[in-house]
């Protein structure tokens, strides 16, 4: 019985927080760890196995530590590019681990005919044969699968792993619906294991024709969304195959290096300071200590600005109150005080002229030089003559005393106000 | 805005150095510490001054003065400006400037110079800050400061903003426009509270009003009250006037009857006088008779004078006592005819209660005519056979015996029909089948035919018996209502008939009484002629003794003389007649005092009637006298009331008049008040609300704007598209990874300065397009590629050309950078001193 680790989307390097590096370089270590404990014949690593192409070169440095640990027993560990260890022109770190013969690339194609076809790799202690196709940014490996040989593929023999890093038509994630994928069809049918990368939920899926079509997801975080499913309690991991002829086992093993907390708050129907307090305060009072916190903050703020939620204060508190790190995510907060604007408009004066001929509509009052038209006309003048700053070396007390009298002679008020009593 | 030369003397490592800055993209390139950047800090110096910072850092080491000379064009005029550093002491400060423009040198003081400069370039700032902060941001940022735009405090990096784009003149329009709005409310309150009291004042001018209202009522019924007491007062007098009047009558009548009475006292004094007189005269008359006899008896009289004198007095009182007896009499007539009257009113009654009585004995006796006759009618009325139920009972037989009768009719009818129907036809009308021997049913036929004959005649009989009975019975009926009828007549005859006969009795009482009365007329009549008779004969008594006393008196007279002879029976015959003639004069005069005396007696009378009446008249008198002192009292009383009524009422108008005119003043001052606060509504509600409106629209406008230019130029210089940039509300930038934001100190070297370039990019055209007045700006970048990708260096030259500035100035030691400059200048620094050169 063989044997093997299937692990993807590492993403090493990806996080520059110290506290989230650690962790990443702890899960990637406690994977390694576990791959040896549990003595499996061989590593794939399908795609993405650090953030960049020439990462940081201290994460480069960790991952050697534990890969060459892994190397010294004698297990190999096969890799494809993905989407992000990939440099087009160039060489990635990829590239150096596989020369420094750390890593082993299985994707090894040759045109012919017009058809690109692969040659496999075969790993000695099991037998079992891999063929992979690396990947390109936004998707770009689709053209590969459409001159992809899959015919001679599929007559191969043996105990077959096709390792990918795509995103796979019949089974894309509604999130991801922007994503480029590739039609299952365009796979080569009838292996024993399709070790799959980019995707980064662990899933296993079958079809008519296609066994085991396997993503581990990340062993850690990755970024971005992965950062609020692992707080919501989506386990990351890698699996472990048994298997002879056929797969008889596949395992997941769960990596999850931290605990997280997830706190989600709607803003919905309050004011940014309601909302403010009611975050500081659910802050507060969250169990966070030794976490990783996501925050969400989303909703409508009903008055006020997004920018009044200080997060910073927020995210400083919970870190003095023990989590390891905060995220925020405020991506969907609004303000509709901000949002709720009839005029995108960049002259002022034409925006002024705009909403104050809109808004005189709401005086109601008797004064007839107040309403319509002529009252638009007057609060055009009297905000231009307002707007105006104080003079060099004119003091407040004359600043104030001038508007003043600017004002209530536009408005024509002399009389009312009683000349004599100003 | 164009740079278009800069000359250095004795700043920083340039001894002296000019530079012209042509349009278009102008390198300075050179190795770190060249003095690249010097020149940037000239240009800033020259335009804005020191600012914060201290003339050392300017000055070249070790000099004592230098300058900066800048020229500039900006909307369309060409500007040149000095700015002198000198070395005085320790420190370094600014000399004079000067400004030549036009042709024209201007000296300024430094902050004369940057207040100039400001206005120049049309900057909205004030001239205080230490630096121009829109310079700063948006044309030229030193390189250390590149990225401070990051991580500067969010308020102030948005006053910063809000002052470059015009938009933090609203929150100074705001601000004056609630001050003026706080001035404007304390004014209306001040106005306001000078009218605090006016619902009391209205409240009193209202109270005074009901107060009038009720005094007019009050004062109206016054008047009324008092024109109706006058009225009665008026009419009450009348009465009085009257009763005075007739109490004036009446006491004129008492004083004319005392007046009578007094003359009749003097008259019946005179009359005692004269009768003494008459009785002294008669006294003398009879002494002088006696001297006269005496003397006389010496002669001889014919006749006896005195026998004659005894028969006169005898025959005086004959008369006397008859004048008395014919008063007497004239008193009974009198006393009679007033009786009569009386009798004759009881007598008009009792005719005229006669003449009813007759009229009702008429109408009796008329109505037991008709019922008479009534009753005789009825009475005559034929009786009838039968009560009606009899003849009912023989109706109904007769009408069953008519039906059996009919019946019959019927059946021999039918009988009939059919023989002859068969006798016609030969068949039969029920089975209609031939009959056998239709002949046989001629007989039946005729026999048929006669009894259906006599049939018809009894039934003729019985219907004629019929009508006669129904007739009867109809008679019977009536007979009986007509019984009933006459029944209710007889009755009401017997109690007419007793009415006539009470009525009759009356009559004859009445005739009686009138009879009576009649007789006693008669009687009265009788007596009233018999007393004028009386009244004659007396009269006609009295005729004749007043006859015979004047013919005794002349055969006195006559004897008299015939028995005076001598001298002294003359004389005393002389004065015998002239005491004859004053007795006969006091005899008339007494007669003439009686006749007199009966007048003013009778007249007394008459008033001693009247006079009765006064005391009532006089109790009516005072009772008028008193209801007018009682309705001048009233009067008075109500006057007094009116009086002061009204003068309450003019006070109280005086008062309101006051009110009003108070009230008037204080409704002005709350309308001026309110329409103050309708002006301070209009502020409040419509225009600060308004600008605050404008202002946020604005900021989402530029937010959105600005949003759209950093995420354009952040994405050509950051090629990930998960990771994306934005601006919150307050301008600050968030870099986000998939919706989770990263902290700016966790982002790499290079996408901190794609976040700063961009930042500063996305000012610079903004501020370019959005200040009212702002012309072409110069884009000025000192090092603005550190830590950047060759890839992202690559992109710059795309970016610049987005920008659009006509002139850019970069300082920058990537030698990559040359490959998209218009112009590269070469700074080379050697022992010290900076030189600039053309590459």
């Amino acid at each position: 019985m063989g044997r093997f680790a299937h692990i993807a989307d590492v993403h090493l390097g990806s996080n520059r927080e110290k506290a989230m590096r650690d962790l990443e370089i702890k899960a990637f270590s406690d994977a390694m760890d576990r791959c040896i404990s549990e003595k499996v014949d061989f590593i794939i690593f399908s795609g993405d196995l650090f953030h960049t192409g020439i990462p940081d070169l201290s994460v480069v440095n960790e991952a050697l530590r534990k890969i060459s640990e892994v190397k010294d027993t004698g297990i190999p560990v096969y890799v494809i590019y993905g989407s992000h260890d990939y440099t087009p022109a160039g060489t990635s770190v990829i590239d150096l681990l596989t020369t420094a013969r750390m890593l082993q690339k299985v994707v090894k194609p040759r045109m012919e005919g017009g058809k690109l076809c692969l040659d496999s790799t075969r790993d000695p202690a099991t037998g079992a044969r891999l063929w992979g196709i690396s990947a390109r940014s936004n998707g770009l490996e689709r053209k590969y699968y459409e001159i992809l040989d899959r015919e001679s593929l599929e007559a191969e023999d043996g105990f077959k792993i096709f390792v990918f890093h795509s995103g796979i038509t019949e089974f894309k994630p509604p999130e991801l619906v922007q994503m480029e994928t590739i039609p299952i069809s365009y796979f080569p049918r009838n292996f024993d294991y399709y070790a799959g990368g980019h995707i980064h939920s662990s899933g296993i899926y079958r079809q008519p024709g296609y066994d085991n079509i396997v993503f581990p997801g990340p062993l850690f975080t990755g970024y971005g969304k992965d950062l609020e499913n692992s707080a919501r309690g989506e386990k990351r991991g890698f699996y472990i195959v048994d298997f002879d002829s056929k797969v008889r086992k596949i395992q997941f093993i769960d990596t999850t290096a931290c605990s997280w907390a997830f706190l989600e708050f709607d803003a919905t129907g309050k004011s940014s300071s309601e909302f403010s307090a009611e975050v500081s305060r659910g802050a507060e009072d969250a169990d966070i200590r030794g976490r990783v916190v996501v925050l969400k903050l989303r909703g409508t703020i009903e008055s006020g600005r997004t920018s009044d939620v200080d997060i910073g204060r927020i995210r400083e508190r919970l870190i003095s109150n023990g989590a390891l790190h905060v995220y925020v995510n405020r991506h969907s907060l609004f303000s509709r005080e901000y949002s709720a604007v009839n005029y995108v408009e960049t002259d002022l004066r034409v925006l002024e002229k705009k909403l104050i001929l809109e808004n005189i509509g709401n005086y109601r009052g008797s004064i007839a030089a107040l309403g319509g038209n002529k009252g638009a006309e007057r609060a055009e003048e009297l905000l231009a003559s307002m707007k105006q700053e104080s003079k060099l070396n004119e003091s407040k007390a004359d600043y104030a005393s001038r508007k003043r009298e600017e004002a209530i002679a536009l408005l024509g008020i002399n009389n009312l106000l009683g000349a004599d009593e100003r | 805005m164009k740079f278009n030369r800069i000359r250095l003397s004795n700043v920083r490592s340039y001894v002296r150095q000019e530079i012209e800055f042509p349009e278009g993209c102008t390198l300075f390139a050179g190795d770190i510490g060249s003095g690249k950047s010097t020149i940037l800090m000239a240009m800033e110096f020259a335009l804005f001054g020191l600012g914060a910072d201290d003339g050392q850092a300017l000055l070249g080491v070790n000099r004592q003065k230098g300058f900066v000379e800048l020229e500039f064009e900006a909307f369309g005029n060409t500007y040149a400006i000095h700015r002198g550093l000198a070395r005085k002491g320790n420190s370094v400060v600014q000399e004079a400037c000067t400004l030549t423009t036009g042709g024209v040198m201007t000296h300024f003081t430094p902050r004369e110079l940057k207040a100039k400069v400001l206005e120049i370039l049309r900057f909205n700032e004030p001239p205080t800050n230490s630096e121009s902060k829109i310079f700063r941001y948006s044309i030229f940022t030193p390189q250390e400061e590149m990225k401070i735009i990051l991580s500067i405090n969010q308020d102030a990096r948005l006053q910063i903003l809000r002052k470059a784009f015009g938009i933090e003149d609203y929150k100074i329009a705001a601000s004056n426009i609630a001050d003026i709005s706080r001035y404007m409310r304390q004014k209306s309150s001040e106005i306001l509270s000078q009218a605090f009291d006016l619902e009391e004042k209205t409240a009193k001018l209202e109270d005074g009003r009901k107060k009038l209202e009720l005094l007019d009522q009050d004062i109206g019924n016054l008047s009324r009250h008092v024109d109706a007491i006058q009225k009665r007062l008026s009419a009450a007098r009348e009465e009085h006037d009257g009763y005075r009047r007739s109490l004036e009558s009446m006491e004129a009548k008492r004083e004319q009857h005392a007046k009578i009475m007094r003359e009749l006292a003097g008259k019946q004094n005179n009359l005692k006088r004269l009768d003494e007189r008459k009785r002294m005269q008669e006294s003398s008359i009879g002494k002088k008779t006696a001297f006269i006899k005496q003397q006389s008896e010496s002669i001889i009289p014919s006749v006896d004078p005195e026998s004659l004198k005894a028969k006169i007095t005898v025959l005086q009182g004959e008369f006397s006592s008859m004048t008395s007896r014919k008063g007497e009499v004239l008193e009974r007539i009198k006393n009679l005819t007033s009786s009569r009257q009386r009798t004759q009113k009881d007598l008009e009654t009792n005719r005229n209660d006669l003449a009813s009585l007759v009229k009702r004995k008429e109408a009796e006796e008329e109505r037991i005519r008709e019922k008479r006759a009534f009753i005789e009618e009825r009475s005559a009325a034929e009786r009838p056979d039968g009560d009606p139920e009899a003849i009912g009972s023989e109706i109904a037989a007769l009408q069953k015996s008519l039906f059996l009768k009919a019946t019959e009719s019927g059946t021999i009818l039918a009988k009939v029909s059919d023989y002859s129907e068969i006798l016609s036809n030969g068949t039969c009308p029920t089975c209609e089948r031939p009959v056998e021997d239709p002949a046989t049913f001629g007989s039946r036929l005729t026999s048929r035919e006669k009894a259906y004959e006599v049939i018809e005649g009894e039934m003729g009989e019985l219907s004629a018996r019929l009508e006669t009975l129904q007739k009867a019975r109809e008679r019977a009926i009536v007979y009986r209502g007509s019984r009933e009828e006459t029944k209710r007549a007889a009755i009401e005859l017997k109690q007419i008939s007793k009415s006539l006969e009470s009525t009759l009795e009356s009559i004859e009482k009445q005739n009686q009484r009138i009879l009576e009365k009649l007789q006693e007329i008669e009687a009265m009549d009788r007596a009233i002629t018999e007393a004028n008779l009386s009244v004659q004969s007396q009269e006609t008594e009295l005729r004749k003794l007043n006859n015979q006393i004047r013919s005794v008196e002349k055969e006195k007279e006559t004897a008299i003389t015939m028995a005076m002879t001598s001298g002294e029976i003359r004389r005393a015959m002389e004065d015998l007649d002239r005491m004859n003639s004053d007795l006969s004069e006091i005899g008339r005069e007494m007669e003439s005092i009686t006749e007199e005396m009966e007048d003013l007696s009778r007249e007394a009378t008459k008033l001693s009637a009247d006079l009765q009446s006064m005391d009532s008249l006089r109790s009516r008198a005072d009772s008028a006298k008193q209801q007018v002192d009682r309705e001048e009292a009233l009067l008075g009383q109500e006057r007094r009331k009116l009086g002061e009524a009204e003068g309450s009422r003019n006070q109280l108008r005086e008062v309101m008049a006051s009110l009003r005119e108070e009230v008037d003043l204080k409704s002005k001052m709350r309308q001026r008040s309110a329409e103050i606060l309708e002006y301070v509504s209009w502020l409040d509600q419509f225009l600060l609300p308004t600008i605050d409106l404008v202002e946020k629209n604005a900021m989402v406008s530029l937010n959105n704007e600005f949003n759209e230019n950093i995420q354009t130029i952040f994405g050509m210089l950051v090629d990930d598209p998960g990771k994306n940039i934005r601006v919150d509300e307050a301008f600050t930038p968030i870099v986000e990874q998939d919706g989770i934001a990263q902290e700016i100190s966790y982002l790499s070297g290079g996408e901190r300065t794609s976040v700063a370039l961009a930042y500063r990019l996305t000012l610079n055209r903004m501020v370019k397009r959005h200040l009212m007045y702002s012309d072409r700006n110069p884009l000025i970048l000192d090092e603005p590629t550190d830590g950047f990708s060759r890839d992202q260096l690559l992109k710059i030259r795309e970016i610049l050309e987005m920008m659009e500035a006509s002139q850019v100035i970069i300082v920058s030691h990537e030698k990559d950078m040359e490959s998209f400059a218009d112009q590269i200048y070469r700074v080379n620094k050697l022992n010290g001193n900076s030189t600039v050169a053309v590459a």
